[in-house]
């Protein structure tokens, strides 16, 4: 009878999870056309008012007129590369038959990437590659950069070549309504900005550190988490963005699972610069950067700043700020907590 | 600098945020309807389970149960009260024509406090204001507590 019960309930939480996984499936699949369906009109818009135009910069003008508009209104996903973006759209897809084909099948942020590949023919083969192997943009990004299609070209077994990297690609993490879900364009689209998902370790993390660092006094106010930012056309985002009052400049912290790399350096520098330029207020400090990477190693927990700062001494700023000891405690112990919320 | 106080670009300004508001609203339509069949859809399944039992506590027992799965696999959501109001509202519409047609008009947020006015010609009216008045959830929970019916 126990048995019985259990297996039961077993079969009717797999027939629920079927159910939500469904909806979850067509929801993501309505959003992602009609994002898609309504960047090609913004687009179309935009490209038969220039027409209308006949001055040589009003096209520049307007959209970077439109772009302060609507970000205002609707959030950075107007920004204006991506203006320039719906425009290409349109220019790419005029046949409203093509749109509606790749509007089902692709999610915007694989079209952001297709429609700058100039040539037709080699659009058309990433197109179908994305649709039919459910490439995620990362792996559309991945064989482009490794010249799949020029590979696939010369090769005497074009096939064959397809073939290999298809193998190669089978481990690798497929589009799921998951990473639907989390698309910044998505997310913006909806209104919903700041939003992120409780089961994602790395979130999870940084929700632990956050009550952490916020826990150790008074001297950091928390700002923001997970902060998106757009340089070159490129989004990132800062893990955790913190004032410190003491010191008077803004703390940014990068979370790494994984070792120590040279590369981490370097973007964290991209973001003190970004912050420099768009968040410093005149009278604050230059930002200073923490980068936390979860594996041990010498540099697991490193202190970064921009140039040479004179108004501090490397030893002062040492003393306000936490030791790396304590920070590497309340790291281990942000992601067993982190782990323990995920697995649960 | 042209200025898009110019009538030209402010019609092109307008008729975009036109598209844009056009387009989420459909969205916000289609995921709510999505929701409101799928928790309809979930409510029938526990219902059905339910009654090919026959203790006393199972309903309570697997509510439980299923809210600590799909909490975990899902995230917030899935609460056991949450839970409860699908059971409910399956049990209030067995009739998946019904759900049909509110599930275009009334969001999940609304339908969560109707199911629970016992009374059916109460419950209708409150039904019908909230459609055609567009009542908000908070205009609902007041007129509710005023005793509007």
């Amino acid at each position: 009878m126990k048995n019985l019960e259990i297996q039961n309930t077993d079969n009717l939480l797999l027939s629920i999870v079927d159910l939500i996984d469904n909806a979850r499936n067509r929801v993501s699949l309505t959003i992602n056309s009609e994002l898609t369906l309504l960047y090609w009109n913004i687009g179309k818009q935009i490209n038969e008012d220039i027409l209308k135009n006949s001055r040589a910069d009003y096209g520049k003008n307007i959209v970077a007129e439109l772009s302060n508009e609507l970000i205002e209104r609707y959030g950075s996903g107007f920004n204006k590369r991506n203006l320039q973006s719906f425009i290409k759209f349109y220019a790419v897809y005029q046949d409203v038959e093509i749109l509606h084909t790749v509007c089902a099948k692709l999610a915007w942020s694989h079209i952001r990437q297709l429609i700058y590949i100039e040539d037709g023919l080699k659009r058309e083969f990433y197109i179908q590659m994305c649709i039919h192997e459910h490439w995620s943009v990362r792996t559309l990004q991945g064989r482009i950069e490794s010249m799949l299609f020029e590979r696939t070209a010369i090769s005497k077994k074009p096939e064959q070549t397809i073939i290999n990297d298809l193998k190669i690609l089978e481990n690798e993490k497929q589009i799921s309504p998951d990473l639907t879900f989390r698309d910044p364009y998505f997310l913006d689209f909806l209104g919903l900005h700041d939003t992120y998902s409780e089961k994602d370790l790395e979130s999870a993390i940084l929700f632990n550190l956050q009550n952490f660092i916020t826990e150790m006094g008074t001297e950091f106010a928390f700002l923001a988490r997970q902060k998106r930012i757009i340089i070159d056309n490129e989004d990132y985002k800062i893990d955790l963005l913190f004032f410190h009052r003491g010191l008077n400049r803004l703390i940014a912290i990068d979370l790494k699972l994984d070792k120590f790399r040279a590369a981490y350096k370097g973007q964290m520098e991209l973001y003190l610069r970004w912050l420099e330029h768009n968040e410093m207020k005149e009278w604050e400090n230059k930002p200073i950067g923490l980068i936390l990477c979860s594996e041990k190693s010498p540099e697991q927990i490193n202190y970064l700043q921009l140039d040479n700062d004179e108004n501090i001494k490397v030893s002062e700023y040492l003393t306000k700020l936490p030791e790396k000891k304590i920070l590497e405690e309340k790291l281990q112990k942000a992601i067993a907590l982190a782990r323990q919320t995920v697995n649960n | 600098m042209t200025k898009l106080q110019t009538p030209d670009n402010n019609n092109l300004l307008l008729s975009i945020v036109d598209l844009i508001d056009n387009a989420r609203n459909k969205v916000a339509l289609a995921v709510n309807s999505e929701l409101t069949l799928l928790y309809w859809n979930i409510g029938k399944q526990i219902n059905d389970e339910i009654l090919k039992n026959n203790r006393a506590d199972y309903g309570k027992k697997i509510i439980l149960e299923l809210s600590q799965e799909l909490t975990n696999k899902y995230g917030v959501g899935f609460s056991k009260k949450n839970i409860h109001n699908f059971v409910k509202f399956n049990e209030l519409y067995t009739d998946i024509q019904i759900v049909y047609s509110l599930r275009t008009q009334l969001t999940w947020t609304h339908i969560r406090q109707l199911i629970y006015i016992e009374d059916g010609l109460k419950r209708e009216f409150y039904i019908q204001m909230c459609i055609h008045e567009r009542w908000s959830v908070r205009t609902l929970q007041g007129r509710i507590e005023k005793h509007a019916f």
